[in-house]
């Protein structure tokens, strides 16, 4: 029996595909103006309440104390270090709560670029008739952009807030990398997130959740069993993801890494190189099951 | 004409479709060039495989009761004498008749006998569907 | 095992797969499975649920993996050259689902012509009026009838050289399955198209099907042309006297008889069977061929018995 042939078509181009996927990742229009209005509310009231439940102290003090800040693995820095009777910056505060909603949010963003779309029921992302590996990173590329825009706005909203009531005093003691990092550091949280979702199983929550708990094992029995390597990892800001993508955020929230402008750009390029890297494992390969 | 088949049936479908051009021709709803629906709509109204419709007309055409002409359509043959279509038609009931008989264990005379008899109003029974 | 019945079908091969193996655990999904659909063919493929029909109409997109053997598509490897496979093909999933709850449905096929640059937008505007597809319902909100009827404009409107239709009738009503056949109809002569259609439901597509195939248990149990089966697979019926004791002189697919009235299921040379069945002593009363569901049936049952 001979082959018969397909007729010629035209192939699909991936300009189109990448708006139609950043449709697709935003969902449905109307919601998100309601989204964003939700998240400046809460952000509002975030604010305003912690500033009066805990009188929120992000004292000028912790920055004085520039080159030796102790931070512990999973500690929130220098919050350690409360100064009760210091001097309140509330827009400091809502910076760094601007910082922690994005972060939250790219988290879970990814929840949003694969709805309705698990591993398990993915046939009509993957029936299409694209590289499966470009498609899927196409997707986590669209999302990504919208982590991008949103981790933006929210950081806006803030230095805009703060700017009306006049809080800004604190803000020419922050260093360029601290601003850079509100924007690379819920990248990078978006893109580890993402191989969960990419590659994972039929539950995508359990792997974060085996994940969070598979992590904290290792960090714990490591402090306890090599306690000065331990030390070592906690301690650099490159090795340290958390210190890398959030220490800037609440430890060394502000002058601290004015000296370490180098370590910041060194973690930043380690962490990405390695969820990246995974993140195209995670696209390449496909569970066998499937 | 409206062209009738039971998908059901044990007859292939290319088949029924030759019948029923048969049978609109003896009965006189489709004349001497009238055109045949196009295998299209034939295809869609019967919900059938247009290479089944195209089968049955090239049979027709084989059999030169239609022909073709291109980009037209399908045309009945003019030629074509309707007693003859009428003597091909009585033809296919015999047989449908005959073969109906055969499997009820009659044979031709009795199969006559009775024709006969309900021809001549000689049957009284009611229950014919 | 009547080996005819696996008859290489004639003509170039749009579909054809070799000694395709696919097991989950120890449940046996395709077992060295040699299809083979021709350029052009409407191939009936039929089998009871959990037969693997699915499983096999996604190996060849690529969906899910055979543990061994191929499946090429136009003479493309089903796993090496994928995109340009599935740009080639219209696919009607097995589950009622369109993922994209969100979307209304014209986004959605929006969406969907992105990646079919030539897809027809008359035609799928005309398929979703025939269809009565609503494209402002939200997907979130439709019935299983209605993604059906969503999924077949997918499949259809790029006017795809392949189709692959898994169930497509499931969840819908008669007046739609109707017309559905009616568009299929119309779709095979406006589009040169190779159908491979999965159905239990035989009868559905019995004017349309002129390729059968009947899967059971993974395996391909027969694969033949129509007109073959037509010609060759026959019903006999006829009386025998008492104390007959032969047999037709042809492999029986089945045999049920009450009294001395006997009804046999043959698969014949396709020459003239009644003067050598009645050589054998059975007055015979008729000899028909079946319709597609009727073979199917007879093919299962001769599978069960053999």
């Amino acid at each position: 029996m001979t082959e018969a042939s397909f007729p010629a078509v035209e192939t699909p181009t991936w300009t189109p595909i990448f708006k139609a996927q950043l449709r697709r990742t935003l969902g449905a229009r109307r919601k998100l103006g309601w989204v964003f209005l939700a998240i400046i509310v809460a952000q509002i009231v975030a604010l305003g309440s912690l500033g009066i439940v805990f009188g929120l102290h992000i004292s000028t003090e912790v920055s004085q104390d520039t080159t030796q800040a102790t931070v512990s693995p999973l500690s929130l820095g220098s919050l350690d270090e409360f100064d009760m009777g210091g001097r309140v910056d509330e827009g400091l505060a809502a910076v760094w709560l601007a910082g922690a909603a994005s972060l939250l949010l790219s988290l879970l963003w990814p929840i949003r670029v694969w709805a309705g779309e698990p591993a398990s029921r993915r046939d009509y992302h993957y029936a299409m008739p694209v590289r499966r590996s470009h498609h899927d990173l196409t997707r986590v590329l669209a999302g990504g952009v919208w982590v991008a825009v949103v981790s933006i706005s929210l950081v806006l909203v803030a230095v805009l807030t703060a700017t009306l009531f006049d809080h800004t005093s604190l803000f020419s003691r922050l260093t360029p990398w601290f601003w850079l990092n509100l924007l690379i550091a819920p990248l990078l949280v978006y893109t580890l997130a993402s191989i969960v979702y990419v590659r994972a199983s039929s539950r995508p929550s359990a792997w974060l959740w085996g994940g969070f708990w598979a992590l904290s094992l290792v960090v714990t029995t490591g402090a306890a069993v090599a306690p000065d390597l331990a030390r070592t990892f906690a301690r650099s800001p490159v090795l340290n993801p958390i210190r890398t993508l959030i220490g800037p955020l609440f430890g060394e929230i502000a002058a601290t890494t004015v000296t370490q402008g180098g370590d910041q750009i060194l973690g930043w390029l380690l962490w990405s190189t390695i969820f990246l890297a995974g993140l195209w494992i995670a696209a390449s390969t496909r569970p066998k099951r499937l | 004409m409206l062209i009738n088949i039971n998908q059901a049936s044990h007859r292939p479908i290319y088949l029924q479709i030759v019948d029923e051009v048969r049978r609109a021709i003896a009965v006189g709803t489709l004349q001497a060039e009238d055109s045949l629906p196009s295998v299209r709509q034939t295809a869609v109204d019967l919900r059938i495989n247009p290479n089944t419709v195209q089968q049955a007309y090239r049979e027709l055409e084989r059999e030169g009761i239609v022909h073709v002409r291109r980009g037209r359509g399908t045309f009945v043959t003019g030629l074509r004498d309707s007693a003859d279509e009428r003597k091909e038609l009585a033809r296919s009931l015999a047989i449908t008749a005959l073969q109906e008989a055969q499997r009820h264990g009659f044979n031709l005379d009795e199969l006559i006998d009775a024709l006969r008899l309900e021809a001549a109003g000689g049957s009284t029974r009611e229950d014919q569907s | 095992m009547i080996s005819e019945l696996h008859n290489p079908l004639a003509g170039a091969a749009a579909v054809s797969t070799s000694a395709l193996c696919k097991r989950y655990g120890t449940q046996i999904a395709l077992d060295c499975l040699d299809l083979n659909v021709p350029e052009g063919a409407v191939y009936i493929l039929v089998g009871p649920n959990g037969a693997g029909k699915t499983t096999l109409l996604r190996t060849l997109l690529d969906l899910c993996r055979a543990d061994s053997g191929q499946a090429q598509l136009f003479g493309l490897s089903s796993t090496q050259d994928g995109p340009a496979v599935r740009s080639q093909i219209g696919y009607v999933p097995d589950s009622p689902d369109l993922s994209f709850t969100d979307y209304k449905v014209g986004e959605l096929l929006r969406h969907h012509s992105v990646y079919f640059p030539q897809w027809d937008s008359d035609y799928a505007k005309r398929l979703t009026t025939s269809l009565e597809v609503n494209l402002d319902s939200r997907c979130s909100t439709l019935s299983k009838g209605q993604v059906r009827r969503v999924q077949l404009v997918q499949a259809l409107a790029h006017r795809p050289a392949l189709l692959l239709l898994d169930e497509p009738t499931d969840g819908l009503d008669p007046l739609v399955r109707d017309r559905v056949m009616g568009l299929v109809a119309e779709h095979l002569d406006t589009s040169p198209t190779t159908v491979l259609i999965s159905t239990h439901l035989v009868h559905e597509v019995e004017g349309l099907g002129d390729h059968l195939g009947v899967l059971r248990n993974g395996r391909l149990i027969a694969q033949l042309e129509r007109s073959e089966l037509d010609r060759r697979l026959l019903v006999a019926r006829g009386e025998v006297s008492d104390g007959w004791d032969l047999a037709p002189p042809f492999p029986v697919l089945s045999h049920t008889h009450r009294g001395r009235e006997h009804a046999w299921t043959l698969w014949t040379d396709g020459q003239p069977i009644e003067d050598r069945l009645a050589a054998t002593g059975i007055t015979v009363r008729s000899v028909e061929s079946l319709t597609l569901e009727g073979a199917t049936r007879a093919l299962l049952a001769m599978e069960t018995s053999s």
